[in-house]
């Protein structure tokens, strides 16, 4: 039963791939055949992206993005968890928050870029700062809902074994809202990889999403496709790890528990 | 000497504003445990039996009325107070294996102390091999049965139960019901237990408090002279839990009718 199950994932892992590989081959024999200057082969793209990682971009490109993305990232999870936390259990801040929360999620986040523009001025800072910006709302969010929601049963069962409020937060609110707060994360991931793409596109001269536009801006077509590739890689990557890490961390979780839903 | 410990409630009445139909859910209601009884409080569903527990372990607090556990008044959670809930799905954490939810009610102590004295607890209820499991990796019998060792686990003189076997199949049901007995038996704390099941009630309880429907009021006081150690079998072929049985059932009856 088991292994029938194992094989069967196996085999829908597989398929995928192949969908992957016939989707490569077809762009591949696209390009080939239609030869236009603006749609690169695959090939190329790739020998482009080759040349990216292992050329001075890599450094000037390549590692600042990750940098950018992954600190803005935990700065944003950071932040939106703890202040998530303690608006979700202190039930008396949520009417002064709960409409902050509400416009600021509705505001699309790019549209913060042009802001921190003008109140930061184009710097390292910025584009940090614009990903923590767009990551936040999303974690403080699903924090906050993960908290309100905590089984009452829990609280009055940690009241009948007399803990107190603040150790509540972490050894009763922290893990029971856990499964809201990676999803929150997830997106939150994401959006960082966004904002960071667009912040370089906008405000920025390093970095891959400044890499993408200026190869566009200056014809060199295959390194275009290339860092398109590359974003598509980290992404996958990203999240790949980050489903990862929430296996673990939610291991409990019947739903998780052994990568399957039980 | 370990000894369990007296509950008494007086004049408690308790509603809520929100509440559908009667807002008065306990009216009046007065009674006493003595130490190391084993007290059953039966009623229809929906009368306030949790509601009534709530007010008695402190967790909520009455409109009019008082709680007292040793002729204390309560406001909070007494520390050797033991609650087990009706949802035991709910009142075990999912994130902690039993051992470490049974330790839960062992936290002032120091590691080693603690894991011992939640390994011992575990045993008690027949859980030794399975204290690393996680609640929905076992049986609802075997949560229930978690959260009574967690319960017990802290030396609680005074355990009030609401339920606790309500929602697990007939035969684990008095499985659960022996073992308990048993483990009263041998330490003899003080309990509260709240059921709906006529049968289990008498087959249980020193003192039976019938409760009538909504709102809840003490209807009837029965002291349940059934010898002791009772068992399944022999305990419920008496013609006195026969009689025991019926007149608490016209008791319950009675009040359906009459609301
Ligand atoms: N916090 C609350 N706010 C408003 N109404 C409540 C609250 N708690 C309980 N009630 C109402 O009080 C009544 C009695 O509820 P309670 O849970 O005490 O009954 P019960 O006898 O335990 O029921 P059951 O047999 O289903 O366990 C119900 O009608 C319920 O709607
Ligand atoms: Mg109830």
């Amino acid at each position: 039963m088991k292994a029938h199950a194992l094989s069967a994932r196996i085999g829908e892992r597989l398929l995928g791939w192949v969908a992957l590989v016939v989707a490569l081959a077809g762009w591949q024999v696209a390009a080939e055949v239609r030869h236009s200057h603006s749609v690169a082969t695959f090939t190329s793209a790739l020998h482009a992206l080759g040349k990216i990682l292992s050329s001075a971009q890599l450094g000037v490109d390549v590692l600042p993005s990750l940098y950018r993305v992954l600190a803005g990232f935990a700065i944003a999870a950071a932040l939106g968890v703890v202040i998530g936390l303690f608006v979700g259990t202190f039930r008396a801040l949520d009417p002064w928050v709960r409409p902050v929360i509400e416009f600021m999620r509705a505001v699309p986040p790019p549209l913060i870029i042009p802001v921190a523009m003008l109140i930061i001025g184009i710097s390292g800072k910025l584009i940090i700062s614009v990903i923590v910006f767009g990551a936040f709302w999303p974690v403080l969010l699903n924090t906050t809902d993960g908290a309100r929601q905590v089984e009452p049963v829990y609280i009055e069962t940690a009241r009948v074994f007399h803990v107190a409020r603040h150790v509540m937060v972490r050894s009763i609110v922290l893990p029971a809202s856990l499964p809201m707060i990676m999803a929150g994360l997830r997106i939150a991931l994401s959006t960082a990889i966004i904002m960071m793409v667009l912040a370089e596109m906008l405000a920025s001269s390093t970095g891959i999403g400044y890499l993408v536009l200026t190869s566009q801006q200056t014809f060199d077509v295959p390194a275009t496709y290339g860092g398109v590739l590359l974003l598509g890689v980290l992404g996958w990557f990203f999240d790949a790890a980050f489903l990862a890490v929430e296996q673990r961390v939610l291991a409990w979780n019947s739903d998780f528990a052994g990568g399957t839903r039980v | 000497m370990f000894e369990g410990a007296t509950l008494e409630c007086r004049h408690l009445s308790k509603s809520f504003p929100s509440a559908p139909e009667s807002t008065t859910v306990i009216q009046d209601l007065s009674l006493r445990v003595q130490p190391g009884e084993f007290a059953v409080i039966l009623g229809p569903s929906g009368c306030g039996k949790t509601t009534l527990l709530r007010t008695f372990s402190g967790l909520l607090r009455p409109d009019r009325g008082e709680v007292l556990v040793d002729g204390r008044v309560v406001h909070d959670v007494p520390d050797d107070v033991g609650v087990v809930f009706q949802e035991y799905n709910k009142s075990l954490f999912p994130w902690l294996s039993l051992e470490r939810n049974v330790r839960f009610a062992l936290r002032g102590l120091d590691r080693a102390t603690a894991a011992q004295r939640a390994r011992d607890a575990l045993a008690r209820v027949g859980l030794a091999d399975s204290a690393h499991q996680y609640p929905w990796q076992v049986s609802g019998g075997m949560q229930q049965r978690t959260a009574i060792a967690r319960a017990l686990a802290h030396q609680a003189r005074l355990v009030i139960m609401d339920e606790p076997f309500a929602s697990v199949d007939a035969i684990t049901r008095i499985h659960l019901e022996v073992m308990l007995l048993d483990i009263w038996t041998e330490s003899r704390f003080s309990v509260v237990f709240v059921t709906h099941d006529i049968e289990e009630a008498v087959f249980l309880a020193d003192r039976l408090f019938v409760l009538s429907g909504r709102p809840a009021s003490l209807k009837e006081e029965i002291t349940v002279t059934l010898p002791r150690p009772r068992d399944l079998l022999t305990t419920k072929a008496l013609p006195l839990f026969q009689q025991l049985r019926e007149r608490a059932f016209r008791l319950i009856e009675g009040g359906e009718q009459a609301s």
